[in-house]
């Protein structure tokens, strides 16, 4: 014949089926750049490969070439970087949108564009030709390993919407983001499985392969590759860390760092999480600095400040981890001056002490949502201050009802008498309407070493009186030298002071959210005062000369992640485990299992039923038929709907050449004249055929068919 | 040739008894005349066969040059009658703006020496007529042929006339050269069993025409020609012993359906085309070896023999197309139905 008519579209298909080809690469596009795309950007990139995939239908459907389409494709994906650069670089464009107007568009423009021209040019492709729709496949589950590749990578909290939901459900992000990445794998599969052949049957079988070993392997390897490494300072072994004046710990710098050893053994070592706190309300410490308090250091052991040996003095730190309940300090603190904060503590490194946010009150245990990464876990009570300085002047630091014992505990300081005649200079220069004030002294000798003072962890400071030898000597020091020496000049005017060791963090480098993640080098020593009334309050001393580099911002993601770790159970940690908005997922997960179950189980009774019926009716031919054709639906190779019998006949001849025969016998049968000996002659074909097929298929390959429970279901 | 004495063709003698296998024998003989004439097309051969024997007409749809005279003389020059020799086996008319309907039917003369009307018979008194150009000249004249076409006779002065049984019309028209014609309604195409789009040979058949350009051509002895008899002796037997099942029915009426619900179609396919199109299927089954239509025939069929039936709205796909889309169910359908009762 010869009638000039395009070759017929292979991967024609209707509109249903389009639309959920549609949706698959839409979903696939947005799964695929969340790691890469802000919002708008993923919109308008599922947008672009939902439009491309209708259009590139439509347009082959009306004679488009599939090779000019192709190249519309390529050629607006090629166009995609160089229009958004310029819609980026335009003083234009700039001018008529907003600067943030301008990259939304830019970006949308670059992932539309790429994401669009690809799709098209692929889909026009796989239009005409299978193949190519398994680079459609592929592209799908590449989009999916992505995520889970970029999610390894701590990108998990991209699509806040779906993980805060999740976690507000009690459920793992990562397991919710994983089942939508294999339900995107299953759609593509199948999209890709629906006209298919050998080779295609084998190759997605493979990437199905693939894929679940992807997915297993990223499941095993889903731990935060965080090195959990105690660093030098307050972190360690249990062997008395709490006592930062011990010489022999020369490792990384910091507040736990010996005191006379300023060297601080050179470059410090990379920041390591320690620790995460869960706030559990907002909360913005006055000076832009939380301090999370592990130790004090209040007995003078005639050279420098160490933990109380007694155990009478600093009964309002807490320094056991709660067990079996709550352990409460014993309070100094007036609450009227300051704001309870309650969080949640995870210490992923040991710490003799519980470290909690400056002054708790009370520790209790909380369940560890993370074994693995978590060494401890407990509940905190937290005293901050609020009330304004003005509210704290005019106040002894002393109170008039502490034993004599007590005050000299807490105002012990050297003998040295250039302590009190610094201090004495100093606090001659307060304003005479608060002379004597012990906090405006107090802001005197602060201002004093602010302005003097040196932070720089190179120097050295040695000998019996390290803390002398840097106030009097260079002022160069770091942290535990600044607090020693304020702590001492504060004793000195009789103001009840003390040395306090932990973190310090700075609120502008953590991210959004109430996770605070604690870094090893923001270990810190502050000095901590006393004021009659009010209680211990934290009076941080901050050189403003400096040779160390500014603090660096948290790894945000990590923060988060960590964070949404914690926030293991149902309630964020805050109540009773279990709460009532949770999702029976188990429960729906294994219903699902068992209905799929089910479907594989009645599929093989199916096939099974079809298969003994034709042995057992050797003349009911349609059975025969039916029964011979459903080994090669099992492969894959059954009737197209677009093919006549004789067509698909002949398109297996390589592999059974007795089809033809018998398929010409089956239509004689149910369309011409029936001859007598018709049915036998099936019988005697379907055999001969099924001969041909356990010679000619590879026996593996009809193992793998006679495993397809619902091969029998595309025999047509 | 044109012979005013004789008178109407007259009613065929009986053909010889034959069954399938010699029916099917005998269309191979006029191919494989046709064959050594013809190069390259044996796409078009088979239709045109088709044709001949489902007792159709065709139009070739085509370029100059492109064999079509040469097919049509093969054909007309396969088929021999004894009986009537008084009946061209072939004629050619080159339809033309001025052609009038008397110079294809034939006209009423005066013989002075009988002082009486007799008839000279025209053109269409022929075994094989090719039409060349059917759309140069006036709807008249096309009138005339396709009353003939279909109801196999002539009318002249009241009196009609009969066509010989076999009578066999080969018309062509160059799509691409429009300026100065008649187009064809669908009303007219309709009685046309097949529009047969014909493209350019391939190269080797191109070669061997070349080649063999200007030698004798000695067609060799083993390719007799048919008879008449046996050509009108077949269709009927076709007719009668090709199995159509109902569920081919079904089909055909259920693509005609689909056909006339299409959207992009402004005028659906006769119930006539259906009509034609059952000897056609019958025809084509036989050629395949089997005595019973199956969906690969009406697969094989569907388009040269809609195609032509359909008045698309403006801007549709081509005809072609919808034709294929719009058999493809009904395919489906048929061809499910043989695995159940």
């Amino acid at each position: 014949m010869t009638e000039r008519v395009a070759p017929p579209i292979e991967g024609a298909e209707g509109p249903i089926l389009t639309g959920v080809r549609a949706l698959v690469l839409a979903a696939a596009a947005v799964l695929g750049l969340w790691p890469l795309a802000g919002g708008p950007a993923l919109i308008a990139a599922a947008s672009a490969a939902a439009l491309a995939v209708i259009g590139a239908r439509l347009a082959v459907g009306r004679g488009l070439r599939v090779i000019v389409g192709a190249g519309l494709g390529v050629t607006l994906a090629a166009l995609a970087a160089p229009l958004s650069g310029w819609i980026g670089d335009s003083t234009g464009v700039w001018g008529s949108l907003s600067s943030r107007m301008t990259l939304v568009v830019a970006d949308g423009a670059l992932f539309a564009g790429l994401v669009g021209g690809g799709v098209f040019a692929v889909r026009c492709l796989a239009l005409r030709t299978r193949t190519w729709s398994l680079v459609e496949a592929t592209a799908v589950i590449g989009a999916v390993a992505h995520l889970f590749a970029r999610h390894r990578e701590l990108m998990i909290n991209r699509p806040r919407w779906l993980t805060d939901w999740a976690l507000t459900q009690g459920l793992d992000p990562q397991v919710l983001l994983q089942a939508l990445g294999v339900m995107a794998a299953a759609a593509a599969v199948v999209l890709a499985l629906r006209r298919e052949t050998p080779l295609k049957l084998t190759l997605t079988l493979l990437l199905l392969l693939l894929v679940g070993a992807g997915v297993y392997w990223l499941l095993e390897d889903q731990r935060i590759d965080v090195d959990f490494e105690p660093t030098a300072g307050l972190t360690g072994d249990g062997k008395g860390d709490g006592d930062s004046d011990s010489d022999s710990d020369g490792g990384g710098g910091g507040a736990g760092d010996s005191l006379g050893d300023g060297s601080g053994g050179g470059s410090p070592p990379p920041p390591r999480p320690v620790a995460l706190a869960l706030f559990h309300e907002d909360f913005e410490p006055p000076a832009g600095l939380y301090y999370f308090r592990q130790q004090v250091l209040s007995h003078f052991d005639g050279t420098r400040l160490s933990i109380d040996p007694t155990g009478q003095f600093d009964r309002d730190v807490i320094t056991d981890f709660p067990v079996d309940g709550p352990l409460t300090a014993e309070g100094s603190q007036t609450a009227a001056f300051f704001k309870r904060v309650p969080t949640t503590m995870f210490l992923m490194v040991d710490h003799p002490q519980p470290l909690a946010l400056t002054a708790s009150i009370e520790v209790a245990p909380h369940h560890n949502p993370a074994p693995r990464r978590f060494v401890a876990a407990y509940e905190a009570i937290s005293l901050a201050l609020s009330a304004p300085t003005s509210r704290l002047v005019g106040r002894g630091s002393v109170p008039e009802g502490w034993p004599a014992e007590k005050a000299e505990h807490y105002l012990a300081h050297p003998d040295d008498p250039r302590y009190a005649a610094l201090a004495d200079e100093l606090a001659r220069d307060v304003d005479p309407r608060f002379a004597g004030d012990p906090l405006m002294v107090a802001y005197a000798i602060k201002r004093y070493l602010e302005k003097e003072g040196f932070y720089t962890r190179k120097e050295r400071h040695v000998g019996d009186d390290p803390t002398g030898s840097f106030l009097f000597g260079s002022l160069r020091g770091y942290c535990v030298h600044f607090a020693h020496a304020a702590a001492n000049l504060f004793r000195s005017q009789g103001i009840a002071a003390r040395v306090a060791v932990g973190y310090a963090v700075d609120a502008w480098t953590r991210g959004a959210g109430s996770a605070v993640l604690i870094l090893g080098d923001r270990a810190h020593a502050w000095p901590e005062i006393h004021i009659a009334g009010v209680g211990w309050v934290p009076f941080d001393i901050y050189p403003e000369r400096s040779d160390e580099p500014p603090p660096r911002f948290v790894d945000q993601s990590l923060e988060s992640l960590l964070g949404e770790l914690a926030r293991d159970d149902p309630t964020g940690g805050r109540g009773e485990p279990g709460g009532e908005l949770a999702i029976p997922w188990a429960r729906i997960g294994w219903t699902l299992l068992t209905l799929l179950g089910l479907c594989v189980l009645g599929g093989f009774i199916v096939k099974l039923g079809r298969m003994g019926a034709a042995a057992a009716r050797p003349l009911a031919h349609r059975m025969q038929f039916a029964a011979t054709l459903d080994r090669f639906s099992d492969l894959g190779l059954g009737r197209r709907p677009d093919e006549t019998r004789e067509r698909h006949a002949e398109r297996l001849a390589d592999i059974a050449p007795s089809l033809v025969e018998l398929t010409r016998v089956h239509l004689r049968l149910a369309l011409g004249r029936p001859r007598s000996d018709d049915p036998q002659a099936v019988h005697t074909l379907a055999r001969r055929v099924r001969s041909e097929y356990r010679e000619r298929v590879p026996g593996w390959k009809r193992a793998l068919g006679s495993l397809n429970p619902f091969g029998w279901w595309f025999t047509r | 040739m044109f012979d005013d004495q004789a008178p109407p063709a007259p009613p065929l003698a009986k053909a010889p008894a034959l069954d399938l296998d010699g029916a099917r024998r005998t269309i191979e003989r006029v191919r494989a005349r046709i064959r050594h004439d013809v190069m390259g097309r044996d796409d078009v051969i088979e239709l045109v066969l088709v044709a001949l024997f489902g007792d159709g007409h065709v139009l070739l749809e085509d370029y100059p040059g492109s064999g079509k005279t040469t097919l049509a003389k093969a054909l007309g020059e396969s088929i021999t009658d004894a009986v009537h020799a008084d009946i061209a086996p072939f004629r050619r008319v080159q339809f033309t703006p001025d052609l009038l309907p008397s110079d294809i039917t034939g006209v009423m003369v005066f013989d002075t020496t009988t002082n009486d009307f007799h008839f000279r018979r025209g053109p269409v008194f022929s075994h094989v007529l090719l039409v060349d150009e059917i759309n140069r000249t006036s709807p008249k004249v096309q009138a005339a042929l396709l009353e003939a076409m279909a109801e196999k006779q002539v009318t002249v002065d009241n009196v009609s006339h009969r066509l010989d049984d076999l009578f066999f019309v080969v018309a062509t028209q160059n799509p691409l050269d429009s300026v100065g014609t008649y187009p064809l309604p669908v009303a007219q195409l309709d009685r046309f069993l097949f529009k047969i789009r014909m493209e350019h040979v391939d190269r080797a058949s191109e070669l061997e025409v070349l080649a063999s350009w200007g030698a004798p051509r000695s067609r060799p002895d083993d390719l007799p020609k048919v008879t008449r008899g046996a050509v009108i002796g077949a269709r009927d037997l076709i007719r009668r012993a090709v199995h159509v099942s109902p569920k081919v029915h079904e089909c055909l009426v259920d693509i005609a359906g689909v056909l006339r619900s299409d959207k992009r179609v402004a005028q659906g396919v006769s119930t006539r085309s259906l009509v034609q199109a059952i000897p056609a299927l019958q025809v084509r089954a036989l050629l395949d070896g089997r005595d019973f239509v199956t969906p690969a025939d009406i697969e094989h069929l569907t388009v040269p023999l809609f195609r032509h039936r359909l008045a698309m709205v403006p801007g549709a796909d081509a005809p072609e197309r919808v034709v294929r889309d719009a058999a493809k169910g009904p395919l489906d359908t048929l061809s499910r139905s043989t695995l159940s009762r």
